[in-house]
């Protein structure tokens, strides 16, 4: 009796007292679905559970050990069942022939499973056979299949169970073209290493023999071995500092080679991830992971990986000397090395927090001053350089305090350390001179190992904060392969076709598609558009024509139904073929820093430069560019900065010109700007649209009047269609948005 | 902006635990969603009151303080605000266990206690410049901590060593 539906979510298993009350007190009545909510009807965490069979809504709480049913209600009387999107909750909510009931609250977690729920609710209400829940298995996919702990939405892996080797192992995957310079850096390391290791045991060489006089004659017998350990010792220091330099160097080579193919990857991959994918995904997040986390693997590569092996180098070299030198002293300076590493732990955690809270002080009072530059002429057009000057003053203080705060703890922390390590070598004066005075141990061995000792500390430093180290490096190149490893949801099918040239018929079947797949946007809708025909899309902020727009450029796929391009569904065309001939002038133009020429040419990278100029003409850019001293030359800065709205919108409609899209696109194309420019902007439009299906979404109402047919959308449902006459003689949706339209012109008039 | 006369509101929960409400002697609205405006700074001052109607809220006035209701109707305006705005408090960190760059975060709120996963503190714990903390757990349902500074002394050095 078991549906998908009852393991589909976390800990979602139908409790065996659960079970058993269904089978003692409903036995023959089919499970149709059964969901455990997390928030009571107090509003508190607990669970109750939603149980529907085939013939009833029930909801339960297990709270006692019987099962206490708290509501029951007949498919005989129910009306309909919604899930209602609350803030942080929602509440499934029956409609039953004595009016609306809440029946089961819950978090947002599982707003999923419960408009699964309340679908097949609504289904059966209805009179219809309850399907398997479409969703239920994306709701599973939000759970680790080992650790059952929630995966985060932008992530493709549980966070907790990723494999941090084999994601060093792809690390290393993207170095294996650099395999030679892998080597070169390693040998150069233990060269190096090698080199640095000679150098206190030359001391112990100098002290026990060259400047050790003969006890019976007081003659240094050794003393022609001065300029030869003299010079060794040259040799050595010298080696040691130039085969470094060249092992940064290999090290340094290696690491940039790699991110720079990292970051290549990660960047094309973006721009081959459906739009889908960056309506989930913050755009600051997705910078930080091309910036901030590719740097953090560069920084690993670089620095870390290699201080890394090298510390394990000098740790092993050194401490093999010191047990040559002393076994016995060697076992006694473990005691301070030991308790400056648990100092070591205590500190990090501890002085981590102030350096953590330093760091992300200074970033929000640099976000800050980001903020008030970029915004300078909102400040002064509102005078209010005051206010942000003392918005300043306070971060700046509280930056300035976090730093206070720092050097306070660290210069408490930094001596106590460096005192720990001190008392290393004074153990080694004192135990090892007791040795030198009981003639077990040369004065020479003492020296060599207080050197030796002094070496084997920065390993220890380095290798006591390893496991933070590797974890944000690792964690930062996890997020990165989340990114390369994501996949497009629209994507082609096999068989896709290749269209040379689209007609422009367009056709809505039955459509319904919503961002998140549990709040449609559109529901069933259905339209055509015949080839070259002027339709305007028409409806209130949020009615869903945006919507239809990018689906009709195939940014997104729907969820039911389908459209079609010229009679095949886009889903079975190549989406490269159907953008190619989409063009599309948006409200907010967006302009790329570059010339006009450029941007112009953005459509067509191969147009000529006389297309380039017609296209301008036919957008009545030309006349502006030529006013430009560097004409098409001209610079437009950053997102367009140094043109004007209307000057923007025209590029913006040169551009779509040059790309002879088979269908047009206009979304509020000429709304940002005055009167005068408008006219320019509908001149050009016309010459745009000519001979094109055109689509066309319109804040003044009056613009469309042209146009072959008018769509009213109202919640993303089509409640209205035909020529601007006719559904201002029908006096409906369409009518009444003229008529606000009309008033509130005339208040703007009124008012001015 | 309409300003309602609370005097003449009269809330009612329904048998279906949904809030009603009539409006004087002249219209009734059988399902009614308060929402706070400013739900962190001034949360009892200036409620939206709105009909539910055709899967979306269609504003009906707005109630400037919650203090002028009677005790009995306050109290169930301030229930069905707290079922509509879930967004617990959390009043006590016991725990917060991290392994590999993923927390878990035992804590007490004021809607009992729980568990739930943090990924990344850095991006999902977060002090707004009115110094209210916000934690977003993986599966997106969101925490606060209105004023840090009133936390137990270990649940406030958990935060800080969590939160920046």
């Amino acid at each position: 009796m078991r549906t998908k539906n009852e393991t589909a979510s976390e800990g979602n298993t139908i409790p065996a007292r659960l079970r058993e009350f269904l089978s003692k007190n409903y036995a023959s009545e089919q499970l149709r679905c059964a969901e455990s909510g997390d928030i009571t009807r107090e509003g508190v965490f607990g669970a109750e559970w939603l149980v529907v069979t085939d013939r009833r809504v029930l909801v339960l709480s297990l709270d006692e050990p019987q099962p206490a049913l708290l509501d029951a209600f007949d498919f005989s009387s129910i009306r309909g069942a919604e899930a209602v999107n609350l803030v942080g909750s929602g509440m499934l909510s029956l409609t039953t022939t004595e009016g609306p009931h809440r029946i089961i609250s819950y978090s947002e977690a599982k707003s999923a499973s419960f408009t699964e729920a309340a679908d097949v609710i609504a289904r059966l209400a209805r009179g219809e056979t309850a399907q398997e829940p479409a969703r239920a298995a994306s709701a599973s996919e939000n759970v680790c299949d080992v650790c059952g702990s929630k995966i985060p939405a932008n992530a493709s892996r549980c966070p907790r169970c990723s494999n941090k080797g084999r994601t060093f192992v792809r690390i290393t995957d993207f170095a294996r073209p650099y395999a030679r310079l892998l080597f070169l850096v390693f040998l150069f390391m233990m060269l190096s290493t090698g080199c640095g290791l000679i150098t206190p045991y030359v001391s112990k060489v100098f002290i026990d023999y060259i400047f050790r006089p003969d006890a019976a004659t007081g003659v240094f017998r050794h003393a022609s071995w001065l300029p030869l350990a003299a010079l060794v010792l040259f040799a050595a220091y010298a080696a040691q500092v130039f085969l470094g330099g060249v092992q940064e160097r290999f090290s340094g080579a290696l690491g940039y080679r790699t991110v720079y193919d990292v970051r290549a990857a990660i960047y094309e991959k973006l721009h081959n991830l459906s739009l889908s994918y960056f309506d989930k995904h913050q755009t600051g997040a997705l910078l930080s992971r091309v910036n901030q986390d590719t740097g953090e693997l560069q920084r690993f590569i670089v620095d870390f990986f290699p201080l890394t092996l090298e510390s394990l180098l000098l740790l092993a070299g050194v401490g093999t000397f010191l047990l040559i030198l002393s076994w016995q002293l060697t076992l006694l300076i473990l005691i301070p090395v030991a308790i400056t590493l648990v100092f070591l732990r205590r500190i990090f955690s501890r002085v981590g927090v102030y350096f953590h809270r330093y760091y992300h002080r200074r970033s929000r009072l640099s976000a800050l001053v980001n903020d008030a530059l970029s915004g300078i002429r909102v400040v002064k057009a509102f005078g209010q350089e005051k206010i942000e000057v003392e918005k300043f003053d306070k971060r700046s203080a509280s930056y300035r305090d976090a730093g206070v705060d720092l050097v306070r703890k660290w210069s408490v922390y930094h001596p106590l350390l460096q005192f720990l390590i001190m008392c290393g070598g004074v153990i080694v004066w004192l135990a090892g001179g007791q040795r030198i005075l009981a003639n077990k141990m040369t004065v020479g061995s003492v020296v060599a190992y207080l050197g030796y000792l002094a070496m084997f500390y920065q390993p220890v430093l380095t290798l006591a904060r390893l496991v933070e180290m590797l974890t944000t490096s690792l964690s930062a190149a996890e997020r990165v392969f989340d990114v390369i490893d994501a996949e497009a949801e629209v994507e082609d099918a096999p068989d896709a076709l290749s269209v040379a040239r689209l007609r422009g018929a367009i056709e809505f079947r039955e459509v319904s598609f919503g961002y998140d797949p549990f709040k449609p946007v559109l529901h069933d809708l259905s339209f055509t558009v015949e080839p070259s025909e002027k339709i305007g899309l028409v409806g209130k902020s949020g009615a869903g024509k945006s919507t239809i727009i990018n689906l009709i450029c195939r940014l997104y796929d729907v969820d039911k139904g389908e459209i079609r391009v010229d009679g095949t569904d886009v889903r079975r065309v190549r989406y490269a073929d159907i953008r190619r001939q989409v063009g599309i002038v948006l409200q907010e133009t967006f302009l790329f820093s570059g010339t006009i020429y450029e941007n112009i040419a953005y459509a067509r990278p191969d147009a000529t430069r006389e297309q380039v100029i017609d296209a301008a003409l036919a957008a009545n850019a030309h006349e502006f560019v030529i006013s430009k001293p560097d004409g098409y030359d001209t610079e437009v800065g950053e997102r367009g900065g140094r043109l004007s709205g209307g000057e923007k919108q025209r590029i913006a409609i040169a551009r779509a010109i040059l790309r002879d899209p088979a269908i047009l696109i206009l979304d509020e194309a000429t709304s940002l700007v005055d009167a005068q420019t408008e006219r320019k902007i509908q001149e050009a439009l016309d010459n745009l649209t000519r001979n094109r299906t055109t689509i066309a979404i319109a804040h003044r109402l009056s613009t469309l009047r042209n146009y072959h047919r008018l769509l009213v959308i109202d919640n993303g449902r089509l409640v209205e269609s035909g020529t601007h006459e006719e559904l201002m003689e029908k006096r409906g949706a369409f009518y009444d948005l003229v008529m606000l339209q009309r008033e509130l012109s005339q208040i703007g008039s009124a008012s001015m | 902006m309409k300003y309602l006369d609370v005097s003449q509101l009269v809330f009612r929960q329904t048998a279906g635990g949904m809030l009603s409400l009539d409006v004087g002697q002249d219209a009734a609205y059988p399902d009614i969603s308060c929402v706070q405006l400013f739900p962190l700074s001034h949360p009892l001052r200036y409620v939206s009151v709105c009909e539910r109607c055709g899967g979306g809220l269609r504003e009906l006035g707005v109630v400037r303080d919650c203090a002028d209701f009677a005790q009995q109707q306050r109290e169930l305006v301030l229930r069905h605000i707290r079922l509509s705005y879930f967004v617990p408090e959390i009043t006590d960190i016991l725990r917060i266990s991290g392994r590999r760059g993923t927390d878990t975060w035992d804590v007490e709120t004021d809607r009992g206690n729980t568990t739930f996963t943090v990924q990344d503190h850095k991006e999902n714990v977060s002090l707004t410049d009115q110094g209210v903390v916000f934690v977003v757990a993986v599966d997106k349902c969101r925490y606060k901590i209105s004023r840090p500074g009133l936390l137990p002394p270990r649940a406030r050095a958990l935060l800080d060593k969590n939160l920046l």
